[in-house]
């Protein structure tokens, strides 16, 4: 006799799970509400504080637009510039400055008063051309004599960046300087400078002469301008960069309906796993409640144990119910065993 | 609706539990007694014993009841085989001197665990008194 043998069958396994299948899918029910409903409840208090937060976005929506257009504003500025500027435009490899240094002299009328030729009155008078010469810079003459030169207009700013006039009043001198990558053109720059503002500010100013007495030109790479170009060429990129990132920052403010659809789908998923995790459950304990049931109906189990045949099969049903026989069964063994 | 999906599934596994024939599974049992126990050359009366653990008294004398009755031949006078319900082996003051008599002994029972105490107790008090266990009886019930 084999006390320990047990014929276990999984097929009455199955048949004990469909005879309790409502308390499964009372399980499988079960979970699928608490982890969708643990699911609904996170996002209806995400839902909460999104509206909360809508309010905020609308006015962070704002100032990024403000900031947009801000940027966009300074972005075209940056861009016409860069089109526009002679200096950004300049190959900064070879780049020719040419300085002519001129010494002004002023020159009362022939038929001035004696009192305008005293050395005191000169000086004053040179003074006051010199500083014409230092503040005035480029006159509309002098922009139109430029133009005329290159063959295209050019704002006055723009010309202002490669030629430069100032002055050594000690000396009574007047520097015009050019800068320009093709050294002819540098020269004729600083020549017709200093030709039409001679002639702008001896008319409007004072007369005087201006006497060449040294050119100076020199070839090199410059590096200023080098840096000037690409800083102006990085803060256009970084320009451009700042608004896509702008653009997407409204786009997520604006759109949290997304959130809210993602958050629909998420529930569900969770009801579904939560589904699954109460139908395994339930069968987990079935299966051992199974596992330690007092009753198998298996004939097999009998035989095995035993090792004694079963001779036939008669009706349980008519003889008694289940429950009086088990009752009965538990008395006699207690009775056996005081 | 459980109820019939576990019908179902146990008439195509277990066909047994559902489609048994009360009457026809008597006359196995009985033809399979008379081949553990065929008639005695002398003539003398078989005594076999029936008992159970599941099983109340009155119970026990119905089975006899139904055995004898399945086990009777019309043209014979006498019975070839007495059942004979032995309630309790504990009651060794009746079996005992039912033991020295019996040629056989049937067990009645149903496969529960709770009852593995009961059966080895009493194959062991049946092996004791030298009777000889024919085998089981094995009660269905279609729950």
């Amino acid at each position: 006799m084999d006390e320990n043998a047990t014929v276990y069958d999984i097929r009455l396994f199955i048949c004990s799970l469909l005879r309790k299948l409502k308390l499964i899918l009372l399980a499988a029910l079960i979970g699928a509400l608490l982890l969708g409903g643990f699911q609904a409840v996170k996002a209806w208090f995400a839902d909460r504080a999104s509206q909360e937060s809508l309010t905020v976005n609308r006015k962070k929506i704002k100032e990024l637009q403000d900031t947009q257009a801000f940027n966009e504003r300074l972005l075209a500025d940056y861009q016409t510039y860069v089109d526009a500027s002679l200096y950004q435009n300049l190959n900064p490899l070879a780049i020719t400055r040419t300085s002519l240094y001129n010494h002004v002299r002023y020159v009362p009328d022939s038929g001035a008063a004696p009192e305008l030729q005293d050395p005191e009155t000169i000086a004053r008078n040179e003074n006051v051309i010199l500083n014409a010469y230092r503040l005035v810079g480029l006159t509309e003459p002098v922009v139109a004599a430029l133009d005329a030169l290159l063959g295209e207009s050019h704002a006055t700013k723009y010309y202002d960046e490669i030629i430069t006039v100032d002055i050594l009043a000690d000396a009574s001198l007047v520097r015009i300087s050019a800068l320009y990558d093709d050294p002819d053109l540098s020269r004729q720059l600083a020549d017709t400078v200093q030709s039409a503002l001679y002639a702008d500010l001896s008319e409007r100013v004072r007369p005087h002469t201006l006497s060449l007495i040294r050119v100076a030109d020199s070839t090199a790479a410059d590096p200023d301008m080098r840096t000037a170009q690409s800083d102006m060429l990085t803060k256009i990129d970084k320009l451009t960069i700042e608004q896509k990132a702008i653009d997407r920052q409204i786009e997520a403010l604006k759109n949290p309906a997304a959130e809210s659809q993602l958050t629909w789908q998420t529930i569900v998923q969770f009801a579904v796993f939560g589904a699954l995790i109460g139908l395994a459950l339930s069968l987990l304990l079935l299966f051992f409640v199974d596992a330690v049931s007092l009753k198998l109906d298996q004939e097999k189990t009998l035989t095995t144990r035993y090792q004694l045949p079963v001779l036939g099969r008669l009706p349980a049903a008519a003889a008694s119910s289940g429950k009086a026989r088990h009752k009965r069964a538990k008395s006699t063994q207690k009775g056996q065993n005081p | 609706m459980t109820r019939r999906l576990e019908r179902i599934v146990k008439k195509h596994w277990f066909p047994e539990y559902l489609d048994l024939d009360p009457a026809g599974q008597l006359s196995i049992l009985r033809e399979r007694i008379k081949s553990l126990l065929p008639p005695s050359p002398d003539g003398r009366q078989r005594l076999i014993l029936v008992t159970s653990s599941v099983l109340s008294p009155d119970e026990l004398n119905d089975q006899c009841q139904k055995l004898a009755e399945a086990m009777a031949s019309p043209d014979q006078a006498q019975a070839t085989w007495r059942f004979v319900a032995a309630e309790s082996v504990n009651q060794s003051a009746t079996l005992i001197p039912l033991a020295a008599q019996a040629d056989g002994c049937l067990i009645f029972e149903q496969q529960e665990r709770s009852l593995y105490p009961q059966i080895d107790r009493q194959l062991v008090q049946l092996k004791d008194l030298g009777i000889r266990i024919l085998g089981f009886v094995y009660l269905y019930g279609v729950s």
